[in-house]
């Protein structure tokens, strides 16, 4: 089965992804009001990850307090809760910061590194607004 | 709580993931899930439902993996809706990216359509 994305090869990165990831559909389901538990096979329907390596990572959540277990299954601790929703809102804020290159032609960052680095950082802190300055706010 | 409105056994998950028998098949999935993004914005649950009145076979594992690529593909929208009785669900709109892909998914469907009906009416000939 196909994963999402490419889970890292490291086992350290690779905890720290599935850890994500599981939390994410958790805290789904949950809002969907499809349940609020899950074992490992439905984990592997979700995640592409087999069940018998996905088992390991629930156990693991559990040993770090995201995960409470009921016999075969698994809930969402507060804890687990609180990360879920972060972890959902951190997994697409990256996607939503603006870039260089996304403001207009005339943009004084076009013309050095540093410009262009000042540029990002002033429109990541400010909603960027694509102004007649080319800079928006910044 | 699903779960133990379904049962605490395993066969429970395959309930869960396994959600409806319809008759078209699962590729049919990134298309009609476009289609029923193009109303009202709605939740999952919302969309999982008209899948199944279109006749998918729906898979709510698939639908929540589409659903997440085609938020990281930027066709859909969504945001967090709180909610006074119980947790945050997550709200699904096309983007204007969505849209033109909307477009594209219902041409495909036509032409589909199409073809069926040569096959059908080709069958009814030699029939």
């Amino acid at each position: 089965m196909d994963d999402l994305l490419p889970s890292p090869k490291s086992p350290a990165l690779a905890a720290m992804y599935w850890r994500s990831e599981i939390l994410q559909v958790m805290y789904w389901l949950r809002g969907e009001g499809f349940g609020d538990m899950v074992d490992a096979e439905m984990i592997e329907r979700f995640l592409g990850v087999e069940a018998k390596r996905g088992v390991t990572y629930l156990d693991r959540l559990v040993d770090e307090g995201y995960l409470v277990p009921e016999g075969s299954w698994f809930a969402l601790s507060d804890l687990g809760l609180k990360e879920g929703a972060a972890e959902f809102h951190a997994s697409f804020a990256e996607m939503m910061r603006p870039t260089h290159g996304e403001c207009s032609d005339d943009c004084w960052c076009h013309s050095s590194v540093d410009e262009a680095e000042a540029c990002v950082a002033s429109r990541v802190g400010h909603q960027h607004e694509h102004g007649d300055d080319g800079h928006g706010n910044g | 709580m699903l779960r133990h409105a379904l049962g605490t056994n395993t066969s429970t998950a395959m309930t869960v993931t396994a959600m409806a028998e319809g008759v078209l098949p699962r590729s049919y999935l990134r298309p009609l899930l476009l289609i029923a993004l193009g109303g009202a914005p709605g939740h999952g649950y919302d969309l999982i439902e008209e899948l199944i009145l279109f006749g998918l076979n729906v898979d709510l594992a698939g639908v929540y993996r589409m659903l997440r690529t085609l938020e990281f593909d930027g066709f859909v929208d969504a945001s967090w809706e709180p909610s006074s009785f119980g947790p945050p669900r997550r709200v699904y709109e096309l983007s204007a990216t969505g849209i033109v892909a909307r477009s594209a998914a219902l041409a495909e469907l036509t032409a589909a359509r199409d073809c069926l009906d040569r096959v059908i009416a080709a069958s009814e000939v030699v029939r």
